[in-house]
Formats: structure tokens, C-alpha cells, sequence
């Protein structure tokens, strides 16, 4: 049961920088009208989950806002120093690239969820580059607000290391995968992946409606485009998916799990 | 979510969760139902067609497995597939 967390006051004004023009009068009147959403947000983050409304309180308060279009840059690989961010608003992808320029899109982040947590903790530089795949909203602490959260509020050292374990479970997870599984196999998981992160009911199937390209999935599966495009074509022909620019319409659910857990296809 | 019968629209999440006793019920038809990560969207109507299982009489034993009436309510079952939004499909030219 949430508690109540109404009296969330606006956003700090660490707008720094950026003084007092118009565009920024225009984020405050809007902010004070969705200060209590944002409460709400963040107190559903595991991040900040079991603090008092006190502690909730602070947390707002040391955060700064972040808006950006679509295909707009949070960080690059390589900047420091390092702020936490927790989305709002919006979908983001944390993309890494090699040597020779090949990226990898290494998470996928979604409203609610905080990224750069391990790098704000560390205060080294980005691992990753954080783009937004549609227009997104966050809150940002930058080094002395994190430092301060985990001076004042010891849940919050206690929830950063529950989030860390969490995430590398999941990259252990992945990593088997890579390592393991088929192509096909990873795409299939890569798009039920999706699919709980984003996807919606709809007639004739489940609607992963994400802007994200084939190149962008094969980043995501660890794959090249060209076999992305292949698989999607083989199970657009066996009537599992739909697959259209960039959006996926898995029309059988259980045949892409059949798939990805490579189970036997009874009941076909 | 309180119902009070089974409607062949509620999806598999839905359904375990409001009454966990009917998760046999899967398991016996050799449904890999249970736990699946598709749960929140296969709705009871998709998994008897994915495997070839009569839906009312399913819908039965799912009924009397969480001590619901057995009725079938055609009205409601339309209702809740009309509420589904149809996807835009742009399948030209590529």
C-alpha cells in the first residue's frame, strides 16, 4: 500500500545555468502542476522504496529535470562526472559501442526505472551512452545530491546495492544467452522482453510499440540486422509476428515462446 | 479483481492470481501456462485455441477449481473483445 505522498513540493531549482527566460517560466508552471505525479514516481523507484515522506521529500528536493526530444542525448559514453537519473517520463537506451564503432544496446529503460546508478555511485565516467528513443522527462542528481541521499538516508545505500544485485542477474542472464543460445532463440526473448516492457493487448495479438528500428533490435540481440530481418521474415511467414517499421505485432504469443524457451511445439 | 464467474477474455495472469487453485488446471492439459512470461496477455480463449482444448468445458473445470459459478455470459465476453483497440498495421511496400 503506497503511502500518501501529496505535499511533494516542485522540483529544486537546480535549473542551473539557465536563468530565469521564458522557456524555463514555462517548466515551472508545469512542474508545479505535476509535482505530485512525480511523488508518486519516485516513490515507486526500488531505489527509493520504504523511505518516510520526510526522506521522499529530500529526494525531490535534490533533483533537477531533464527534458529531451526524441533521439536527444542524457550522456555519452565517457562524460563524468556522473548523476543519477530516474525516468519519468519517456523510453531511453543505454548504448555502448566498441572499438570499430559497433554499438550494442546494452538496457532499455522505461518510465519509473533509474539508470546510471552504478556510475553515480562510483563517480567514474559513463559506461554507456543514454539516448531517448522518444521524448522523455527525467530527474537527475548530479554528485553532490547522491552523495548527500546516501549520507542522510541509509535506505537508500541499502536499496542501490538490492537494484545493482538485481541487474546483474539479469546481465548474468543475458550473458548465458549470448553464450549459449541460438540467434533466433535471443530474439525471440529479446521481443517477449519487449513485450513485457511495453507491449499492449490489442486485437489479434500483443503490440510492442516501440520506435525501435531492425538495426536497433539486432542491437538489442546482440545480432547483425541482416539476421534480424531474416527471422522476422521466417516468422512473419509461419504467422507469428507482424513485423512493420519499427513496430512488432506479436500475433502468437505462444508460438515466439515456443521459440525462445525452445520448448516442444505441442499444441501447434 | 472480483468476478464472479470465468470469462473466456480474463487473461491467464488474471486468473491464477484471483484463484490460484485452478494452476493444475493448466499444468494437467500440458498448458505452459503457469509462470510463462505471455501470461498478462494470453487470455483463456487463446490458450484452449493454442491447444486445441474445448474452452467450455475448460472453462468448467477452471470454474469449479475456483468455486465460481460455471455460466457462460456471451454478452460480456463481446463486451470485453470490443474493448480491444485495433492495431494501426503499415505493411506496405517494404
Amino acid at each position: 500500500m503506497p503511502m500518501a505522498f501529496k505535499s511533494c513540493p516542485p522540483v529544486a531549482a537546480s535549473l542551473a545555468g539557465s536563468g530565469g527566460d521564458a522557456t524555463e517560466v514555462a517548466q515551472w508552471a508545469q512542474m508545479d502542476l505535476r509535482g505530485e505525479a512525480w511523488g508518486e514516481v519516485v516513490e515507486r523507484c526500488p531505489l527509493f522504496g520504504g523511505l518516510t515522506e520526510d526522506e521522499l521529500r529530500l529526494v525531490t528536493s535534490l533533483a533537477r529535470e531533464r527534458r529531451l526530444r526524441r533521439k536527444g542525448v542524457f550522456f555519452r559514453e565517457g562524460d563524468k562526472p556522473c548523476a543519477l537519473h530516474l525516468l519519468l517520463t519517456g523510453e531511453v537506451t543505454l548504448k555502448q559501442a566498441s572499438v570499430d564503432g559497433q554499438e550494442v544496446i546494452v538496457r532499455l529503460v522505461g518510465a519509473g526505472e533509474a539508470f546510471a546508478l552504478a556510475s553515480a555511485l562510483e563517480g567514474a565516467t559513463y559506461p554507456v551512452t543514454a539516448e531517448a528513443l522518444r521524448a522523455s522527462h527525467a530527474l537527475v542528481w548530479d554528485q553532490p545530491a547522491v552523495q548527500e541521499l546516501l549520507n542522510r538516508i541509509p535506505s537508500v545505500s541499502r536499496n542501490a546495492l538490492a537494484v545493482l544485485l538485481r541487474r546483474i542477474r539479469e546481465l548474468e542472464q543475458r550473458f548465458r544467452e549470448v553464450a549459449t543460445e541460438r540467434v533466433a532463440q535471443r530474439l525471440a526473448r529479446t521481443l517477449l522482453r519487449l513485450a513485457r516492457h511495453a507491449g499492449r493487448k490489442v486485437e489479434g495479438g500483443v503490440l510492442i510499440d516501440l520506435p525501435l528500428s531492425r538495426e536497433e533490435l539486432a542491437q538489442m540481440t546482440g545480432t547483425t540486422l541482416f539476421t534480424v530481418s531474416r527471422c522476422l521474415a521466417e516468422w512473419e511467414r509461419q504467422g507469428l509476428v507482424e513485423a512493420g517499421r519499427e513496430k512488432v505485432l506479436i500475433r502468437s504469443t505462444h508460438g515466439l515462446v515456443t521459440v525462445a524457451e525452445d520448448l516442444p511445439s505441442r499444441g501447434e | 479483481m472480483i468476478a464472479r464467474t470465468l470469462r473466456p477474455t480474463f487473461t491467464v495472469a488474471q486468473v491464477i492470481a484471483s484463484w490460484p487453485a485452478t494452476a493444475t488446471a493448466f499444468s494437467r492439459y500440458g498448458m505452459a501456462c503457469v509462470g510463462c512470461t505471455m501470461a498478462s496477455f494470453d487470455t483463456l480463449a487463446e490458450v484452449a485455441a493454442t491447444y486445441r482444448q474445448d474452452l467450455e468445458a475448460w472453462l468448467e473445470e477452471l470454474s469449479f477449481l475456483a468455486g465460481v459459478p460455471f455460466r457462460i455470459d456471451r454478452e460480456a465476453t463481446r463486451r470485453d473483445a470490443s474493448k480491444l483497440e485495433r492495431p494501426h498495421r503499415s505493411k506496405g511496400g517494404r
